[in-house]
């Protein structure tokens, strides 16, 4: 978890660009990102999950994540990668179209979402486009 | 500040293990001799359980505890002695359940500071109340320091004028608060006399309680009549008895009345116990259990953990080495290398069987606790159930047993409190058998599957959706949950159907942390029911890891992993052996008909051989029966390590499915594992 300190208050998130939309996770939820593709494919599960690849020896699930967020399907570019991340003792690697950077913002401006069971925890609001923060505990349950 | 002796620290975890295997051996005899027949073997058995505890907990600097066993250790000598000796059985085990529980929780809190150490010395003064009833004596207590003659110049001191009186109140032994009644009691005095003073003086004193409990209260007051006072005394709350006590004629009668279990009740209530648990037989832990045959070593577990992990890693190695692809041209040529490496496969087979079966142990280890949960229960519940107990030396990894304690405790206690009806409940519903919570172990393919059953009342789907609706859990609409799925709702976090929160249950927080935990190392939990006969919870938990002899298929262009230890027969069949029944059901024809299961369908794979003739068929056989299931091509056989699937890949049912988990090859490659059993399984259901 390399994270440079951080002034209290101030929040760091990874930027990243899925389906045609921003969107963050929250730094620290984050393991790595890598470019593999050496997924095995396993049977019997819902669409949005690609499979499995062997992270450290662990059997980590890779999650589309267009298609967790029921976005259309479409080509992956070239610049797709992984982000694999963390929750309590689990990991899932989520696919992407492309990360773009880190980010610090303070709390006035990011907007919470009332729905505390929404995949989107609420959003960042910086100048720009408005970037969508992942809820990374929902990710990890069904959709 | 530590609790303990500090140089005896590098003691501490062999004192713990040991202890605590002595307490539960303990508890063993003191449930199955409840209500049976406390034997000379028992008695002697305990005698000296407590004095090795009273030992090494005075080693540990531990003197409460010590002290504790010693008295203890004394009442049992006086058994030990006098085996015709009169006692009052019931309160006799209350008192050694209490210690037990005292010490137990003692220990279990000693490496915490913040829970500061026990005082005992009201249960030890019990102890020895008792023991000295037991021998007849007035329970002049040892705990308490002087107690001698000349008591009653004690009592007045020079101070004191002609006209002051003095009375001794002995208040019940079940009075825990002795403190407290005196003031109040003193306080009701006023009316008829007034307070000089009171031996102890300070009733605020910590020690108050204790010395009123072992000595009485003395109370000094100056009335015109000591009659009235006498008889308001006696009328006290909690008051055993009142004595005025004469100055200087020494006709006192100290401690007038023995405090605690009246000796009037001997060895009869062993009777009246036997009507309350009619066939606690099958509860009882038998006397069976000789597992002391052999000499024992206990052992840290992390160096069997990293034995096991060595062991597995043997394994897969040579396997590795024996399948290497560089020596596919050779393979002909080189019968001396493959005769040794049978030798070799032959050992590092016997050298993993030998390490996994050291890490087994019977989950008889976990149910023998629940013994003691259900008799609390029915003495606090007066539901009267009977625990049964079945499969109990079903072995399982000790990691895997360790983690059942606190579910099992959780499924058993909302079984007696929730499952099962009151007396009143059960007759008006026609139950005329006993109420009896089961609790089962067996194996299933990779899993041991652990059953808690209670023939209580069960669980109604409709009356679990309504509920669901009102606390607003629903997450989808009422008509689409499937009887399976209403049934599970109990399972979800701030779920609870009953509307008190007891002692023992309830808060709706247990169930979901429970599955959670289950599904973190690939286990799960699932429930049955059928209202107004009972429910059935099941515990399934994975063999932990376990190498397995697997033959690699091939379907639609990828790999796959099925256990050896599930296929009678591998081959490719020929036309003569294929049939379709008109409703097109296929069957290959071997020793006899066999129902074919297409791989490919089954899993909803593209790009498989589509004719059997150009496939290959493996006859399979489990506990769900057996059935031809059809594959593109087999590979090799290999030695593999098969790792449950994670939490979250478990929610998607990825079991009942037909997989079992995952392995990690040597190359880096992963591999799903089928599970035949489940194949044959959901199969057979359509």
């Amino acid at each position: 978890m390399s994270e440079s300190a951080n002034p209290a208050g101030v929040s760091s998130a990874v930027i990243f660009r899925s389906a045609g939309g921003l969107f963050a996770v929250p730094m620290q939820d984050v393991i790595e990102i890598n470019s593999r593709t050496d997924l095995t494919p396993l049977p019997c599960l819902p669409d949005y999950i690609l499979g499995v690849i062997n992270l450290m020896g662990s059997v980590t699930p890779v999650i589309d994540l267009r298609r967790r967020l029921d976005f259309e399907d479409c080509e992956y570019g070239p610049r797709s990668c992984l982000m694999v991340l963390r929750h309590g003792e689990e990991s899932a690697a989520i696919k992407v179209d492309e990360v773009l950077t880190s980010k610090r913002y303070l709390p006035e401006s990011f907007l919470p979402l009332p729905d505390p069971k929404s995949v989107i925890a609420g959003y960042i609001t910086d100048g720009g486009e408005k970037i969508q923060l992942i809820r990374t505990e929902m990710l990890f349950e069904k959709k | 500040m530590a609790k303990y002796e500090q140089s005896m620290e590098g003691m501490l975890d062999v004192f713990l293990f040991e202890t605590n295997e002595l307490l539960e051996k303990l508890d063993e005899i003191l449930i199955r001799t409840e209500s049976d027949t406390l034997g000379e073997e028992d008695v002697g058995e305990i005698f000296r359980i407590m004095h090795t505890v009273k030992g090494s907990a005075a080693m540990m600097g531990l003197h409460n505890v010590s002290k504790l066993a010693h008295s203890l250790e004394d009442l049992f000598s006086i058994i030990r002695e006098d085996p015709n000796v009169q006692f009052d059985k019931p309160a006799l085990y209350e008192l050694l359940y209490a210690g037990s529980d005292g010490m137990k929780s003692e220990i279990e809190n000693l490496s915490d500071e913040s829970v500061p150490l026990t005082d005992f010395t009201e249960q030890i003064a019990k102890n020895r109340a008792f023991a000295a009833a037991m021998k007849g004596e007035a329970p002049a207590a040892e705990a308490a320091p002087q107690q001698s003659a000349g008591e009653a110049d004690g009592v007045f001191t020079a101070e004191d004028g002609e006209d002051v009186l003095a009375f001794r109140v002995m208040y019940q032994s079940s009075c825990l608060m002795p403190s407290i009644r005196a003031m109040v009691l003193l306080k009701h005095l006023k009316a008829v006399c007034e307070l000089v003073s009171t031996i102890p003086a300070d009733l605020d004193a910590d020690s108050a309680g204790d010395e009123i409990s072992a000595k009485g209260l003395v109370i000094k007051v100056k009335a015109a009549s000591p009659e009235a006072v006498l008889e308001k005394l006696k009328n006290g709350i909690n008051v055993e008895n009142a004595v005025q006590i004469q100055r200087q004629a020494k006709k006192t009668e100290p401690a007038p009345t023995p405090a605690p279990a009246p000796s009037s009740q001997p060895a009869q209530p062993a009777q009246s116990q036997q009507a309350e648990k009619p066939s606690a037989r099958p509860s009882a832990p038998a006397k069976k259990h000789d597992d002391k045959s052999g000499a024992m070593i206990s052992v840290k577990l992390e160096k069997l953990d990293r034995l096991m992990t060595l062991a597995t890693e043997i394994v897969i190695a040579e396997s590795g080495v024996l399948h290497s692809r560089d020596l596919l041209p050779y393979r002909s040529e080189i019968p001396n290398f493959y005769k040794s490496a049978r030798e070799l496969k032959k050992l590092t087979d016997e050298l993993q069987d030998v390490v996994m079966s050291v890490r087994m142990v019977p989950v008889n280890t976990v149910f023998s606790k629940m013994n003691r949960v259900v008799r609390d229960m029915n003495k606090k519940l007066g539901k009267n159930v009977t625990l049964v107990i079945e499969g109990e030396d079903t072995e399982v990894d000790k990691s895997a047993a360790d983690l059942l304690g606190d579910p099992l405790m959780h499924l058993v206690r909302n079984a007696v409190d929730h499952g099962i009806e009151s007396p009143e409940e059960r007759a008006a519903a026609g139950k005329t058998e006993q109420p009896t919570v089961t609790l089962s172990a067996r194996y299933e393919s990779n899993d041991a599957l652990i059953e808690v059953r209670d023939n209580g009342a069960g669980m109604d789907p409709k009356k679990l959706l309504e509920k669901a609706r009102s606390k607003g859990m629903l997450e989808k609409p009422e008509q689409e949950y499937t009887r399976r799925e209403c049934l599970e709702l109990i399972m979800k976090a701030g779920f609870s159907t009953n509307t008190e929160v007891t002692e023992f249950s309830g808060r709706g927080v247990g169930m979901d942390v429970v599955r959670k935990n289950l599904e973190k190392v690939g286990g799960a939990l699932l429930v049955d029911s059928e209202h107004g006969k009972g429910s059935v919870f099941t515990i399934r938990v994975p063999m932990s890891l376990s190498i397995s002899d697997c033959m690699v298929i091939q379907l639609g262009g990828r790999e796959y992993a099925v256990p050896v230890s599930a296929i009678k027969e591998i081959f490719r069949p020929k036309a003569e052996q294929l049939n379709v029944t008109p409703d097109g059901r296929e069957t290959v024809l071997s020793d006899k008909l066999y129902r074919m299961i297409r791989l490919s369908e089954h899993f909803g794979l593209e790009g498989c051989e589509s004719d059997p003739k150009g496939g290959i068929i493996l006859l399979c056989t489990a506990e769900s029966g057996e059935a031809a299931l059809m594959a593109d091509g087999i590979l090799e056989e290999m030695q593999i390590a098969i790792k449950p699937f994670s939490a979250y890949l478990s929610k998607f049912g990825l079991k009942e499915a037909g997989f079992s988990g995952t392995s990690v090859l040597g190359d880096g490659s992963i591999i799903p594992v089928l599970d035949v059993n489940e194949i044959i399984k959901k199969v057979s259901r359509k």
